[in-house]
């Protein structure tokens, strides 16, 4: 892991025109390239005289998109999962006969249709013989079941000709001569006439008649088992019409994939007559790979370029920032948040103490923690099992996620001696329900809820300090020298809290009567005011502007400085305030509890009250957790300005 | 709940929210993007509609597939529906009955299909609508029935029940469907109008401003289409009008009806008149039909713009829930249509045709 972003460096290359080809599959295999606009360069002053290829490119590159969209479709219809990218030689891939694979995907989505619609019919014969069988089982009279001959000789064959298209069941040879024929009464207005001119003579047997509606239900719930099977069998053949040709799509899928990338990475090229030129980010620890790369196809007859970021002025550096696969869960935290300036800090460990230290405060139990702990490793267990489950509520992020904030939960709750909301075991630490309830005894390290609000207001200032060193490193990396002098989250605002936080603490502890002896605090305080007064004039000295003292600008902002980080303190006691509500909720059940007779009522009730407080105090816990870090660590020196590194590799 | 913070402050955040996700889903635009109706049903796939995916993949059946999503919509409605109520409830149950009356004139169609003009209907009835939708109609009494006398039966009790006794079956017969089609949605509208009337004074307001000039401009299209296209007589015209609105009862309309000038309608709409300046010259039919499509693009383009600006007003009213409905059920209509055009094949130009 590193502490800082990774480093880059600016790749410039000029190949020959007739091998850009192969060397955009080389970057591909090497998959560390997040390719620039070569528009962004003035291409006029290069002398460069693009010769429309970019545009050709694009059509290419459109082209094979559409052909892409048109197999993940039909890869969709069939159920069969798309062939994987990793793990596959990128040389090893056939070349892509465009026209081949287009036949081929129409030939197969002209099959697939052609069955949708044999299904789509079978399924229609069975809605209708499922409303034929809910009519015959209710005795509805919207059904029609005559059984009788006819005084004609009919064939069957020429029964079906005469009543074609029209939706019936007929039984041929019930008894005798007689037959059963059965349809829905509003089709009557039809089939009555053709029965008429056929010579159908009705059966006037009523016990005939009865047994006619047995038979027929029965033949209607063997038609419904057929033609359900019929619809199974046309979607199970769309199935087949893909499987059949699973070996051939699977290797023009990975054809068109390497295709689609390398035309992808070709758009970012520009051309002269002979040559073509292309410019990427590229980590640092890369950059001999993809070099060996160029000079692998290209010899001599190329040039490679590197620039350090810290020379590529105003193009903008990606951003990555490398953590453990263990700290993923908190890299998501900071992802989802924005991205880091280049050379920056890598806050992730960071967050990861604080945010994993918050939530413990606030939801400490041994007992709730080992909950979260289970779910987080079932439900992590049944992703890594099954890869292709949608995630749900929980996704796999946040099972990794519950696997620390359970341990956290459960440290907490042994400090605080919690289990399941009762003491079962002596705390470490001190009692926080006897602190909470008033039933701690005087030897306890805290007594009241003060000493609770006392605790999250110094660690409030811990984090906030913290916050406030990472901005100050990332400053003097940036050699952003006047903001780490006079900004507020710089050393002067920086100075202005602590001594005013420790002033401050000692004018409570001599109950609001007496401020620190000496004149050190007023110097430690005194002169960040006066440089802070000082910040825009230093800027006009750096811009060779205009001398200005802004004296408005400069009662603002040590009012700022001085409401931001107040209330930036306090709100950590929403660390204090969250884990008394998770005391009360819980000595609430257990009082409930206590009313109900019967160790199964009792019982029932510790249970519910267990699960009500891991759901809404685990979540609540959760948000306010990521709210802190949010608002009142990342805030200190967290700008979001930085831009994500997104190279073009196979797995995209 | 009587003030009108608490009866739709929950409201406007659910639909706010609601609404801000459809609009960042977009399903529509990338259906409409799609070259192929198998490519859309991908797209389905990934979407909030996955299961109607499913169930494609189940029956292969596209209309099926439209069917639900009516459901989905109807379901939808009666969720917020049950948010709501007193007036505002009724209100929103009212609108409702837009797609039953839609559901029965799909019936009544395929009912004359087979028994007055003895076709052959297939397999349509499966796509009818049978579950409830507001009030109690026997659908499949009505799927069922095989004479007009049986219909009349079966909407005995209904609130549909003295319209179509009001119709024999000769009047059906001769004159078509097209009188009680237009009859049920004067129905409609009636009951809409009297019930928005009942409303508070802030609600009633913004109802009958968006309703009333919806209204206008459906009788400018069918004065328009039955008067100058088809030449259809006076007292007809009349018949099928919809009453209410603004237009109804104004002399425009009788100056209209003896000129037989489309013109004099379209006056007031600026926008529409200077689209449609010129084009009344001649009496092409495509030509009208052109026409006819213009003025329906700009009525579903005024109801868009009346439903944004209800957005962008005051919160708490039945504004957001009436734009919600709107939007979510052109949304629907939308997709629909599109889904329909995909499986037929259409260009994106010819399905755009059709959604505007």
């Amino acid at each position: 892991m590193s502490l800082f972003t990774r480093p880059m460096k600016l790749l410039t290359s000029v190949v020959l025109e007739s091998q850009a080809d192969e060397i955009a599959q080389k970057l591909l295999t090497c998959g560390v390239i997040d390719f620039i606009e070569m528009k962004s360069f003035d291409l006029e002053k290069l002398k460069l005289h693009s010769l429309g290829v970019e545009k050709r490119n694009e059509k290419k590159l459109n082209d094979l998109e559409l052909l892409s969209k048109q197999m993940v479709a039909i890869y969709s219809q069939s159920g069969r999962p798309l062939p994987e990218h990793k793990n596959f030689d990128i040389n090893t891939v056939d070349p892509l006969d465009f026209s081949a694979c287009q036949t081929l995907l129409n030939t197969i989505q002209n099959k697939i249709l052609s069955s949708r619609s044999s299904q789509r019919e079978a399924n229609n014969k069975l809605i209708v013989y499922k409303e034929m069988h809910t009519y015959c089982e209710t005795g509805s009279k919207y059904l029609e079941i005559r059984v009788g001959k006819f005084d004609n000789d009919i064939t069957d064959d020429y029964l079906k000709q005469q009543l074609a298209n029209l939706r019936y069941i007929y039984i041929p040879k019930f008894t005798g001569d007689n037959v059963i024929l059965t349809y829905l009464r509003r089709d009557g207005g039809k089939i009555n006439p053709t029965l008429d001119s056929m010579g159908w003579i009705e059966t006037d047997n009523t016990e005939l008649q009865k047994k006619a509606i047995e038979k027929t239900q029965k033949e209607i719930e063997l038609r419904m088992d057929e033609q359900q099977k019929l619809v199974d069998d046309f979607s199970k053949s769309v199935s087949d019409i893909v499987n059949k040709n699973g070996e051939k799509l699977d290797s023009y899928y990975r054809s068109l994939l390497v295709n689609r990338l390398c035309s992808k990475i070709k758009t970012y090229f520009t051309h002269t007559k002979n040559t073509s030129i292309f410019s990427g980010w590229v980590p640092v620890e890369s950059t001999s790979l993809v070099e060996k790369a160029i000079i692998d196809v290209c010899g001599d007859q190329c040039i490679v370029e590197w620039t350090d970021a810290s020379d590529a002025e105003d193009i903008p550096v990606p951003v990555e920032i490398v953590s453990p696969k263990a700290l993923k869960p908190f890299q998501r935290i900071v992802e989802n948040y924005s991205t880091p300036e280049y050379g920056t800090v890598n806050p992730t460990p960071f967050v990861m103490v604080a945010y994993i230290t918050m939530f413990a405060l606030m939801f400490a139990d041994v007992g709730q923690g080992f909950i979260l702990l289970l779910i987080g490793l079932f439900m992590g267990r049944s992703y890594k099992k099954n890869p292709l489950k949608k995630p749900g509520l929980i996704t796999p992020n946040l099972c990794d996620l519950l696997i620390y904030l359970g341990i956290a939960s459960m440290v907490g709750g042994a400090m605080f001696g919690s289990y399941f909301g009762y003491s079962l075991l002596p705390p470490l630490w001190f009692n926080y329900h006897g602190v909470v309830m008033g039933t701690v005894g005087e030897s306890s390290l805290i007594q009241d809820v003060y000493g609770l609000l006392g605790i999250t207001i110094w660690y409030g200032l811990i984090v906030i300090c913290v916050g406030l060193g990472i901005n100050w490193i990332n400053l003097y990396r940036k050699k952003r020298w006047v903001q780490l002098i006079f900004d507020r989250y710089g050393i002067s605002g920086s100075m202005i809290y602590i001594v005013g936080f420790f002033t401050a603490r000692y004018f409570v502890l001599s109950g609001y009567k007496n401020l620190p002896p000496g004149n050190l605090w007023k110097w430690l305080i005194g002169i960040p005011v006066i440089l802070l007064a000082f910040k825009e004039p230093f800027k006009c000295l750096i811009k060779k502007e205009k001398f200005k003292i802004d004296l408005m600008e400069w009662v603002i902002d040590l009012l700022e400085i001085f409401s931001g980080y107040l209330s930036n303190t306090l709100s950590f006691m929403r660390v204090a305030g969250l884990g008394i509500a998770h005391v009360s909720l819980m000595v609430a059940f257990e009082d409930m509890s206590l009313m109900v007779p019967g160790i199964v009522g009792k019982l029932l009730i510790m249970i519910i009250g267990n699960l009500l407080v891991i759901a809404l105090e685990g979540l609540s816990a959760g948000i306010q957790a990521l709210r802190l870090n949010y608002y009142e660590f990342f805030t200190k020196f967290f700008t979001g300005k930085g831009v994500a590194y997104k190279p073009v590799n196979i797995e995209m | 709940m009587s003030n009108p913070v608490s009866r739709y402050g929950f409201l406007n955040a659910k639909l706010r929210a609601r609404l801000s996700k459809q609009e960042e889903e977009n399903l529509a635009e990338k259906l409409l993007k799609t070259s192929s109706f198998i490519e859309a049903m991908h797209e389905i796939k990934n979407s909030r509609f996955a299961e109607l995916a499913d169930v494609y993949e189940k029956t292969g059946d596209v209309e099926l597939v439209e069917k639900m999503l009516v459901e989905d919509q109807i379901a939808r409605h009666k969720e917020i529906n049950n948010y709501l109520e007193s007036v505002p409830k009724e209100v929103a149950e009212i609108l409702l009955e837009k797609v039953e009356v839609d559901n029965l004139k799909n019936i009544l169609r395929l009912w004359a299909e087979s028994n007055l003009r003895h076709e052959d209907i297939g397999y349509r009835l499966n796509y009818i609508i049978k579950n409830k939708i507001v009030n109690d109609i026997p659908w499949n009494h009505l799927i069922n029935a095989s004479t007009w006398n049986s219909i009349q039966l079966a909407l005995s009790g209904t609130i549909y029940e003295e319209l179509f006794n009001s119709y024999p079956l000769e009047t059906i017969a001769t004159e078509g469907l097209m009188f009680l089609e237009m009859d049920l949605d004067n129905l409609f509208y009636s009951r809409l109008l009297t019930k928005v009337k009942k409303l508070d004074k802030y609600d009633r307001k913004i109802s009958l401003e968006i309703y009333e000039s919806d209204l206008d401009l459906k009788n400018i299209l069918i004065l328009i289409r039955y008067g100058w296209l088809y030449d259809m007589d006076k007292k007809n015209l009349r018949r099928i009008m919809i009453r209410g609105g603004h237009l109804y009862d104004n002399p425009i309309v009788e100056e209209y009806l003896k000129t037989r000038n489309p013109m004099i309608l379209i006056t007031k709409f600026h926008e529409l008149s200077d689209k449609l300046q010129n084009r009344f010259d001649t009496k092409n039919h495509n030509e009208i039909i052109k026409e006819c499509l213009i003025i329906e693009n700009y009525l579903a383009k005024e109801r868009k713009r009346q439903y944004k600006k209800m957005l962008r007003g005051y919160p708490f009213c039945i504004g957001i829930v009436l734009a919600y409905f709107f939007i979510y059920e052109s949304g629907i209509k939308r997709i629909r249509v599109i889904l329909n055009g995909k499986h037929y094949g259409w260009s994106e130009e010819q399905i755009m045709g059709v959604i505007g």
